[in-house]
Order: C-alpha cells, then sequence, then structure tokens
C-alpha cells in the first residue's frame, strides 16, 4: 500500500464516521432549534445595523474581535495516527506531499467560512462608513489571506524549529496580522489589504522556499491532531456517545479540599467516582457548562413557570448526559478484582448525582431570588421533586435495562 | 496459603485455551510458570483471580473456590498484571488510598506499608503525581506498591521484571524472598529464565494450553535427561525438541 493510498483510505474512513455521528447531532429537534436560534440572531443585528452609529467605538471593537476569532481558529487537518512516529518515519519525503495536499484541503475549508463571516460583516462595515459596497470584495480577500497566513502558519508550526525561532514567527505572524485588521477596520478597508497581502507573500516564501527542507515534528503533528479530533468529538458526546472520546485529566489541587467529606470517603466506588468526575472534563466540564447556562438563563426570566420548566430541563440534560458514568465501573477490571465490590454500583452514582442535581438546583435558586421569594420555593420544590422523581424511580430503570442488553 | 488448580479447563469462548491443567502451591512457596507467547500463562492467571470462570474444574484457596466465598477468596491475593493498570485520575497516593479501602486495609496502616516501599523505589516525591503519566517501569512499581500493601496470603504476578531496572529488579527480587519467608505463596510468569532458576522453588511448563512438566529444577534435569543444564538451555533445546506450540 502507498503512502497515499493509507491516507486516502484514512480519509474516507474519517468522514464516514463524522457522517455517522453527525446525523445524531443534526437530529430535527436540534435543527429546529439552530434555525430559530439563526432566526432570532438574524433579525437581531438587522435590527442593530439599522440604528448603527457611524463614529461608533463599540461595533469596531466587537467586529476586531469576530474577525481575530475567525482567523485564529482551526486546525489543519492531518489525520495523522500515534503510530505513525514509527511506522512512516522512513517516508518523510513522500509525507511531503501528503502534508501539502492537507494544507490545501483545510485552507480551502477554512476560506470558505471565512468568507461567510466576510460577507456577514459587510453590512457592519458599510454602516461605520468603512467601505463602500463595491469594495466588499477587497474585504473579503483581505480576510482570506489573513485566514491563509494563519493556516500556513499552522503547517510551518508542525515542523523541527528552534524554540526560539519558532516563538518569533509566532509573534510576527500576531502583531502584524492585528495591525492588519486594525487598519482595515479604523482607517482604510484598501491599506489593511495591502497588508494582508504582503504577508500572506513573504510568509509563503518563507515557508515554501526558505525553510522548506526542515524536518516535520511528529509529536507536535500527532498531538495537534489528536487535540483536533478529540474537540470534534467532545462536541459531538454532548448529543451521542461515541468511542473517541478520551477524557482529558486534569489535577486540579485546589479542589482537594472538595475530597474530605466523608461521604466521598465510603467505599472505593465513590472514591474514585467522585474523583474521576472532578478531574475529567468530560463530565465536570458539561456539568459546569449546563449549571451556568441553565444558571444565567433563569437569572434573566422572571416567571416562575418559565423558570421551573428551564431548571427542571437543565437537571434533566445533567443527568442524562451522567448515565455513562456506569461505563466507568465496566471498564475499570479493578471493580471485579476487589473483595466486597458486588455493593450496588447504581447505588454510588445515585449517591453522586443526587449531590451533584442538588448543587445545581442550589445555583438555580440563587439565580431565581430577584423574581423573588415565591418563584423561587415553587422552583426549589418542583426541582426537589424532579431529582427524587429521576434519581430513585427512572435512573435503576434505566441502567438495570441497559445492564441487561450489554 | 495454599493453591490447588484442579483439571481446569478454560478459555474466551467456547474454544478451551487451557486445557485440564492442575498443579498445587504451598504455603511460602514460589512456583514460575513458563510457556512461550500464548501458551496460557496469563490465562491461567486470569483464572485463578477469577476474572475468567472455568469451563471444567475447580480453582481452590485454602480450600474454599470464588463462590463459596467472594470476598474472602479476593482478599487472600494480591495481584500485578503484565501491564500497569491504573486509573488515569487518581494521584499516586489516592491509588494507594483506595487500594487499602478495597481491601478493608486501615488507611493510615496501607501508608505505612507503603512508604518503606515508595523510598525503595524512589517514588516517595511522586505521591501527588498521576501514575498514569509515569514511565513503564515506574507504572509497575505503583502496581508492586499497591499490591504488597495489602499483604496478602497468595501473590500473582505477571512478568514482574518487564520495563524495571537492575535495582528495582533486585529490590523486588528481595521483596518477594521475604514474603515468602513470612508465609505467603507467590506464583510468577516470566519470561527471564534466568532469574526464575534462581527464585523459583518449582516450575510449571506450560504450552498451548497444558502442562508440558512440573517439578523443581533437580526434577525437570532428571526428567529430561540433562544434568548440569541451566532452565534457559533446558527451556529452550525442548521448545525447538518438540515444536511447542505448533
Amino acid at each position: 500500500m502507498t503512502i497515499e493510498g493509507l491516507f486516502k483510505n484514512r480519509q474516507s474512513y474519517y468522514y464516514k464516521n463524522l457522517g455517522k455521528y453527525l446525523k445524531y447531532v443534526l437530529n430535527d429537534h436540534f435543527v429546529i432549534l439552530l434555525l430559530v436560534l439563526a432566526g432570532a440572531t438574524g433579525l437581531a443585528y438587522q435590527n442593530y445595523l439599522e440604528s448603527v452609529l457611524v463614529e461608533a467605538l463599540l461595533p469596531r471593537v466587537v467586529l476586531t474581535l469576530v474577525i481575530l476569532l475567525v482567523i485564529f481558529s482551526g486546525n489543519i487537518r492531518t489525520l495523522v495516527k500515534p503510530a505513525d512516529a514509527v511506522f512512516l518515519l522512513p517516508k518523510e519525503k513522500e509525507f511531503n506531499l501528503i502534508m501539502r495536499r492537507n494544507l490545501v484541503y483545510s485552507l480551502t475549508f477554512h476560506s470558505f467560512y471565512t468568507v461567510v463571516i466576510g460577507f456577514l460583516t459587510v453590512p457592519l462595515l458599510i454602516g461605520i462608513e468603512k467601505m463602500e459596497p463595491d469594495n466588499q470584495i477587497i474585504w473579503i480577500l483581505t480576510l482570506v489571506f489573513w485566514k491563509v497566513t494563519h493556516g500556513i502558519y499552522l503547517y510551518y508550526s508542525l515542523k523541527q524549529h528552534q524554540l526560539e525561532t519558532s516563538r518569533n514567527i509566532r509573534y510576527v505572524i500576531i502583531a502584524i496580522s492585528l495591525t492588519g485588521i486594525l487598519t482595515s477596520v479604523f482607517i482604510s478597508v484598501f491599506i489593511g489589504f495591502f497588508i494582508a497581502l504582503a504577508a500572506v507573500s513573504i510568509f509563503f516564501l518563507y515557508v515554501f522556499i526558505y525553510t522548506r527542507s526542515e524536518n516535520w515534528n511528529w509529536e507536535s503533528l500527532i498531538e495537534t491532531e489528536q487535540r483536533r479530533t478529540q474537540q470534534i468529538y467532545s462536541i459531538i458526546n454532548m448529543f451521542i456517545e461515541t468511542p473517541y472520546s478520551k477524557h482529558k485529566v486534569k489535577r486540579l489541587k485546589f479542589l482537594d479540599f472538595l475530597y474530605n467529606f466523608s461521604v466521598f470517603n465510603q467505599n472505593p466506588e465513590i472514591y474514585f467516582l467522585s474523583r474521576m468526575f472532578i478531574r475529567n472534563y468530560n463530565f465536570s466540564g458539561l456539568y459546569l457548562r449546563l449549571v451556568l447556562i441553565g444558571g444565567i438563563a433563569i437569572y434573566f426570566s422572571n416567571n416562575w413557570i418559565i423558570n421551573s420548566v428551564i431548571s427542571v430541563l437543565f437537571l434533566y440534560l445533567i443527568g442524562f448526559q451522567l448515565i455513562p458514568l456506569r461505563q466507568v465501573f465496566k471498564k475499570t477490571v479493578y471493580f471485579r478484582l476487589y473483595p466486597n465490590t458486588d455493593t450496588d454500583k447504581i447505588n454510588t452514582i445515585q449517591k453522586l448525582l443526587v449531590i451533584l442535581l442538588a448543587g445545581s438546583t442550589i445555583v438555580y435558586s440563587l439565580a431565581s431570588i430577584s423574581s423573588g421569594w415565591v418563584t423561587m420555593t415553587a422552583l426549589l420544590a418542583i426541582n426537589i421533586m424532579f431529582i427524587y422523581l429521576f434519581v430513585y424511580g427512572y435512573l435503576p430503570r434505566r441502567l438495570n435495562k441497559k445492564e441487561k442488553f450489554s | 496459603m495454599s493453591l490447588k488448580i484442579e483439571n481446569v479447563t478454560g478459555g474466551y469462548s467456547r474454544m478451551p485455551v487451557l486445557k485440564n491443567i492442575s498443579f498445587d502451591l504451598n504455603d511460602g512457596e514460589l512456583i514460575g510458570l513458563i510457556g512461550l507467547n500464548g501458551a496460557g500463562k496469563s490465562t491461567t492467571i486470569k483464572h485463578v483471580i477469577g476474572l475468567m470462570e472455568p469451563f471444567e474444574g475447580q480453582i481452590k484457596l485454602d480450600g474454599k473456590t470464588l463462590k463459596d466465598n467472594p470476598s474472602l477468596y479476593r482478599k487472600k491475593i494480591g495481584f500485578i498484571p503484565e501491564t500497569p493498570l491504573l486509573y488515569d485520575e487518581l494521584t499516586l497516593k489516592e491509588h494507594i488510598e483506595i487500594t487499602a479501602m478495597a481491601y478493608d486495609v486501615d488507611i493510615s496502616v496501607a501508608m505505612d506499608r507503603a512508604i518503606p516501599l515508595l523510598e525503595k523505589f524512589r517514588l516517595t516525591d511522586r505521591l501527588e503525581w498521576f501514575p498514569s503519566d509515569f514511565s513503564k517501569g515506574m507504572k509497575q512499581k505503583v502496581m508492586i506498591v499497591c499490591a504488597f500493601i495489602i499483604e496478602p496470603s497468595l501473590y500473582i504476578i505477571d512478568e514482574p521484571f518487564l520495563g524495571l531496572d537492575p535495582i528495582a529488579i533486585r529490590d523486588l527480587i528481595q521483596m518477594m524472598e521475604q514474603k515468602k519467608r513470612e508465609g505467603a505463596s507467590i506464583l510468577m510468569s516470566t519470561h527471564v529464565l534466568a532469574s526464575a532458576e534462581r527464585i523459583c522453588d518449582r516450575f510449571v511448563i506450560i504450552d498451548n494450553g497444558e502442562i508440558y512438566a512440573k517439578g523443581t529444577l533437580t526434577e525437570l534435569r532428571k526428567e529430561f535427561g540433562m544434568p548440569e543444564a541451566s532452565l534457559d538451555e533446558m527451556y529452550t533445546q525442548l521448545a525447538d525438541r518438540e515444536g511447542f506450540l505448533k
């Protein structure tokens, strides 16, 4: 098999897999939600455009931030796997070709959404009188040039360099693109365009002519690609469980005081589960996000019915997303080797869930205090009822059912 | 402690990997389980620790099977797997604590037992680290510490020397000999025949899921008519002559 064939296979497998999961992510409910959100945002944007002042500073700052975010986001899709560092090492020359293709591919993809964002920002630029409508192509090309510069930088950063050189290059790229974008937004779209053109040409020559022969840094190739796929799968994992969610584990020493509570030291199961939950960002990050989003939504609403519905919805989401905790015990051989581990693992999960859901209920109640005591009490009462039903009614049945079929 | 394996047949699917295996392990005895890759050493170990159930035959620890009293059976075994198995989310100190908790050892007692071992293995200043980030040898040391702090009466050690530095190998051998003197039994599988020859009391040679031979070094020499031969010489010649695993 040629190295080209190998990557072709990988590519088709990668997209087949991604497509399979995207079907679940883009389910009917979520698509409708997205459409509604997009519609609402579009409407708000349109209203805002009508009222925007020519001299206003805020829209310029926001525009700059959005553009920077668009330009500096994204990675090169390389599809490199850890084992490549061993098996493909003798084929670096052939791999160069693959990497150039990856770069072209990723640049095309990134340019596509950059163009879309570019078109969306055109009315704002016209609104603040930085641009004539005829010149919008100049603005969009500027954005694409910056995006390409960033893409080439990513390509360049995957090769082996002196630490100092690569740091200097990074600073230069950041400084120049910041200057260029600020020029476009605050001074002139034309000057900004020429800065972008110059930057992309010079950097292109530097990377592809001057430093062409440098070797690949396989460790960073592997690490970047794993981080990239991890990011994609961590989003997908919010909708459906995939086998690709490698956990990110952080020590989080400042949270060590939590483990002093005796409830987390009763038996090996809860000992492990509590620490695992906090240090594994897949779980704790999800929990934190849902608590925060729910809390903010409740804070901005004054109606007790809406507040209660939102809080129950978020409690359900939290509880539902934590059901995979059951798998954690299955995957760990030790819980089959320990003596006394015929104890009820479902019981342990229930215990942790009650603590977590109670915690989020407290946050939601505090967030609803501003809407009055009655609202808060109603929310609290409904939440407690829900937690009881979910943890002691639904959860054991659901976990036992899973047990039977797995 | 005595381990009795009686006519055990077992495997992963219906095709048995182990065929009618029997051997005993007495108090204060160290048995070396010897065989090529895929001969059935690890499968035998999995049956003993209870991760797999035999299709036929029985495994008895002090006269009791796993089913008779699971928690008593398991408490008697300290297991060091071939590949270190660690919790990604727990620190070294927490590995010691959770092991103590699972085997009903008081946490302070477990720490007292662990500290000299940690010092021996130069791990004391890494108590707050995640062992899953350690090197292979250091992970193996963590596994050794966790098995030794529960002071089991039966140690089951799968390929203990892989990845360990020479000092750690020497220390581990000393620790095993110490435990033997205290009356514990050890079942060890290994490919490092020179070390095995030095420390094992008896050997069980497994080939293709069957016991090919068992006994002390002298008994094996006599059985195969190779007086003076080392275990290594004897085993490689045997493997060639008999066409093991074919």
